[in-house]
């Protein structure tokens, strides 16, 4: 069929077309202007954002940060340290240090002694969680992925191409509709009953779900491992125990068939049955791959069984390995061998287990939240719920910022996902939310301890959960609400030429609110952006009060952990925590009014959003309108509303012309020529208005 | 006419894009709106869009198509994206069965979203990968009869069938739509030009205006 196309660029050019400032042409307002709007991000990023030799005398450097310090080691002026960072950013070598107390890990006036101290506790309290989570699920904490699978691999089509036949074909989907039992109940898999030694097992065990084997094969370059899927952890730990069979590579695709299911309360994970049960006959009809080539020859491959779920499938020998361990010994322990698994049978084990998760002073609804706490059967859907979380976590993980050379290590990937897997396990009203991985992978390459990483991205969600939770990214249609507003009151023009154009929903700001333009910066670009916001941001009230949004199995107690003295530990009581555990949303709204600095400048709310403030005081006839209660149901992280409202007030022109622009069919070649001067001029523009509005919140901050 | 600019188009259709996270649907928009697939594409966050101008008989169709992201708790605000759509593909990755599961809910959401007419067609992605496969032809077509949907197989990697997926929704949609202003009396071949087409005559059409509209 003869198509038109749209120019020299190809079909579809409206892709690239904004980006030039050139305008759309029909019908794409929209397109036009998310893409547009991304580009203006970066356009703003460019001059401020690239450390240049000017900008690099205003970043946070480490002689100035050293200075900020007493001789404890308690931050004495923090706000000289704001200003720089706000300027120009922090000095990779000190942002790990400095990102702590900016996202509020450690107050201020804190002793170094004192978050040492902090610190180590809460590595504890996260290896604590990883052993958990470890006993569901044994890939986690081990370096590797719960799952060899994910677009990146999927897609990587290097794969021999074994033809799958239809009886293949029709098998698994018969299995995978196998009768179905509960995953507590039937997770007491038989790796452990085969009789392999335990430390074997161990092993085995820790490398999961490595996708094994192929550099056995002569021809293993032709391979590309991550390619390959592997069908369980328990599947590869056993057969990897054997050593030197190899390939895994033929269930690879049930690994794949029955991922990212999303819903899954009281779905049967496991079929019942020893090692002849029909599940393990199944998994070895579904083998694609010729036998003669792949198949472990052993029989202990029969120690496992492969069911519909056959990624889900709970290695018993993980439960061989204190995990139950809490931080304070008191708690219940529960330590078995491989034949006590068959205890996941029991109701009272599992309570056992939700009931070890729970830290002393933690309150029972904190664990079970959003369940019949008392019920077993919560507690057993909140496992197997997590357990498929895994399955969507891998998924994102191995496509979030994979072109970073770092996350091509597969043991990089396995941290983003052991961290938040263990998220999604402490918050179970959140879970997994696509979008988190992309605000988790900046800690992952800063901090070397997935403790300390865990820590600063869970003190960011505090601020931005609403966005992610189950109900969908309520926080987030609040604030592209609180947007509009502003644009309403802010400017006019732009108002009614987006109402014209029909982009009231503004869901061109979707992406941008809800991962931090991190898909519009570049990853160096967005860390800057980010610890700019932040600090502009500052405020250690705000901070205080984000404490009592922790989750309970996250609290962390000095006095029992460490006898120290107690400083600065969030500590409620269980009414309380509950409280904040179940939804914030009555309180935070009320935070945020009350938030204010009366007195100061109520008006513009100010405090919560520096850069907001200054960016519409760069248009002091519009500042009145600015009422205080505008902002009032946005959420409590309001200053990413104001970036994305002095993008569009600060390129208000460009975003008018260009998108106005859909009416002229003028001549393509023309129009790139012009948008390429504009290009010039609004990158000119643009870091004169950032310059102008980042000074000004500097010294309304500051005065 | 050697070249004709974008804006010049005789009817202008919404399609949607829906299906779980990670099928591909990102992919499909790339390779039929800019002829490119990635690997190392990132997931979906909000919604994205492309569009692409083709020729069905002597008319040219532009296709608005609207890419969503796949998670499920994202449908809550996805929906909204639903509204004046004429068309839509239901992505599902062959090499997960699970996906195919779900297909049956992306339906239902749809039709509860869209009009009763928008034209729909099951597409299996990723069908490159053959050794993988996991779910057959034979159900899937089974599926989209029972379904009444069209159904077809693609790899937005291989280029397969991604140009005839979307051309024959786009076509089926024209037929549509000319059949539609056939009965009413109006010439099919003049439609008020650059109006999106609601296939099924509901009021909200479409959030998407043509360039008339937009002066301020």
């Amino acid at each position: 069929m003869p198509q038109v196309r749209s120019g020299p660029d190809g079909a579809g050019g409206e892709y690239i077309k904004w980006m030039c400032g050139a305008g759309g042409r029909a019908g794409g307002a929209m397109a036009n202007l998310q893409r547009g709007v991304g580009s203006l991000v970066r356009d703003i990023g460019d001059p401020c954002l690239n450390p240049s030799p000017v900008k690099g005398n205003r970043m946070l450097k480490p002689e100035k940060w050293q200075t900020c310090f007493d001789s404890d080691g308690r931050v004495i002026c923090f706000r000289k340290a704001l200003k720089f960072i706000v300027l120009g950013g922090v000095d990779p070598s000190i942002r790990a240090e400095v990102w702590e107390f900016l996202l509020g890990c450690y107050a201020l006036s804190s002793t170094s002694e004192y978050r040492g101290k902090l610190r180590a506790a809460r590595r504890e309290r996260y290896h604590y969680l990883v052993r958990q989570c470890q006993s569901m699920h044994a890939s986690i904490g081990t370096g590797e992925l719960a799952y060899a699978i994910g677009s990146k691999q999927m897609d990587v089509r290097t794969l021999p191409k074994e033809i799958c036949t239809g009886e293949e074909v029709s098998t698994s989907q018969q299995t995978s509709h196998e009768a179905p039992c509960n995953v507590v109940e039937n997770s007491n898999l038989n790796c452990g009953s085969d009789g392999t030694p335990q430390s074997q097992k161990r092993k085995g065990c820790s490398k999961s779900a490595e996708p094994i084997g192929f550099n056995i094969h002569n021809d293993s370059s032709v391979y590309d491992s991550s390619s390959f899927m592997v069908p369980s952890t328990a599947v590869n730990s056993c057969l990897r125990d054997f050593g030197d069979y190899v390939d895994i590579g033929e269930p690879r695709y049930d690994s794949e068939t029955f991922t990212n299911l999303p819903s899954l309360s009281g779905t049967n994970l496991f079929a019942n049955g020893g090692e002849n049960s029909n599940g393990v006959e199944e998994s070895h009809c579904s083998f694609s791959v010729p036998e003669d080539r792949l198949r472990p020859r052993d029989e202990r491959m029969h120690s496992f069984q492969i069911n519909n779920n056959i990624d889900l499938i709970i290695e018993s020998n993980s439960f061989s390995n204190d995990l139950f361990r809490p931080s304070n010994s008191d708690s219940a322990i529960f330590h078995s061998d491989a034949y006590k698994q068959d205890r996941w049978l029991d109701d009272d084990y599992s309570k056992e287990i939700i009931d070890s998760l729970r830290i002393s002073d933690a309150p029972e609804a904190d664990l079970v939240d959003g369940t019949k706490s008392n019920g077993s059967i919560a507690d057993k859907d909140r496992i197997s719920e997590w357990l498929w979380t895994l399955h969507r976590i891998v998924v994102d993980v191995v496509r979030t910022d994979s072109h970073l050379d770092f996350f091509g290590e597969s043991r990089n990937m396995a941290r983003m996902s052991d961290i938040l897997a263990v998220y999604a396990w402490v918050d179970p009203s959140t879970g997994y939310c696509q979008g988190m991985s992309d605000l988790l992978s900046p800690f992952v390459v800063i901090y070397e301890d997935d403790a300390d990483a865990f820590w600063c991205f869970e003190m960011l969600l505090r601020r931005m959960r609403e966005n992610f939770q189950m109900e969908g990214p309520t926080g987030v249609m609040k604030q592209l609400q609180a947007l509009w507003k502003i644009m309403e009151l802010t400017d006019v023009e732009l108002f009614e030429h987006l109402s014209a154009i029909g982009a009231e929903s503004l869901h061109f700001a979707f992406r941008m609110l809800l991962v931090l333009f991190r898909r519009e910066l570049s990853f160096e670009e967005s860390l800057i952006m980010w610890e700019m916001m932040w600090a502009a941001d500052f405020d250690e009230e705000a901070i205080r009060r984000l404490e009592e949004n922790c989750l309970g199995p996250l609290l962390v107690d000095l006095r029992t952990d460490l006898s120290c003295e107690v400083k600065e530990v969030p500590r409620m009581n269980s009414s309380t925590r509950r409280k904040s555990k179940t939804r914030k949303t009555h309180r935070r709204n009320g935070e945020i009014c009350g938030a204010c600095h009366p007195g100061t400048r109520s008006s513009t709310r100010n405090h919560l959003c520096g850069l907001s403030g200054a960016t519409i005081w760069a248009r002091p006839q519009q500042m009145p309108q600015l009422s205080a209660n505008v902002l009032a149901r946005s959420g409590d992280d309001e200053l990413p509303i104001f970036c994305v409202a002095a993008i569009l007030i600060i390129n208000r022109h460009r975003i008018i012309r260009g998108t106005r622009s859909i009416d002229d069919a003028i001549k393509a070649n023309v129009q790139r020529q012009c948008a390429k001067n504009q290009c010039k001029k609004m990158r000119t523009l643009g870091h004169q208005a950032e310059e102008e509005v980042l000074v000004q919140v500097i010294e309304r901050r500051l005065e | 006419m050697a070249y004709r600019a974008e804006d010049d188009y005789d009817y202008l259709f919404k399609v949607v894009l829906i299906g779980d996270s990670g099928v591909g649907k990102s992919n499909l928009l790339s390779r039929f709106t800019r002829n490119e697939f990635s690997l190392e594409s990132k997931s979906t966050i909000g919604v994205e869009f492309a569009t692409r101008s083709i020729r069905v008989d002597d008319k040219v169709v532009k296709a608005q198509i609207w890419d969503t992201a796949g998670q499920e708790r994202y449908r809550a605000i996805t929906s909204a994206y639903y509204r004046g759509a004429v068309g839509a593909l239901v992505v599902y990755d062959v090499t997960r069965h699970v996906t195919f599961e779900n297909v049956e809910r992306w339906l239902k959401e749809l039709r509860d979203h869209t009009d009763a007419n928008i034209v729909i067609m099951l597409v299996g992605n990723k069908a490159d990968l053959r050794h993988l496969r996991a779910v057959s032809v034979e159900d899937a077509k089974g599926f989209a009869e029972r379904e009444s949907t069209f159904f077809m197989e693609t790899s937005a990697l291989e280029s397969m069938n991604v140009e005839s997926a979307f051309t024959e929704v786009l076509t089926q949609i024209y037929r549509v739509v000319s059949k539609k202003a056939l009965d009413i009396g109006d010439d099919p071949a003049a439609p008020p030009r650059g109006q999106t087409i609601n296939v099924g005559g509901k009021d909200d059409v479409s959030a998407v205006k043509k360039s008339g509209c937009c002066s301020s």
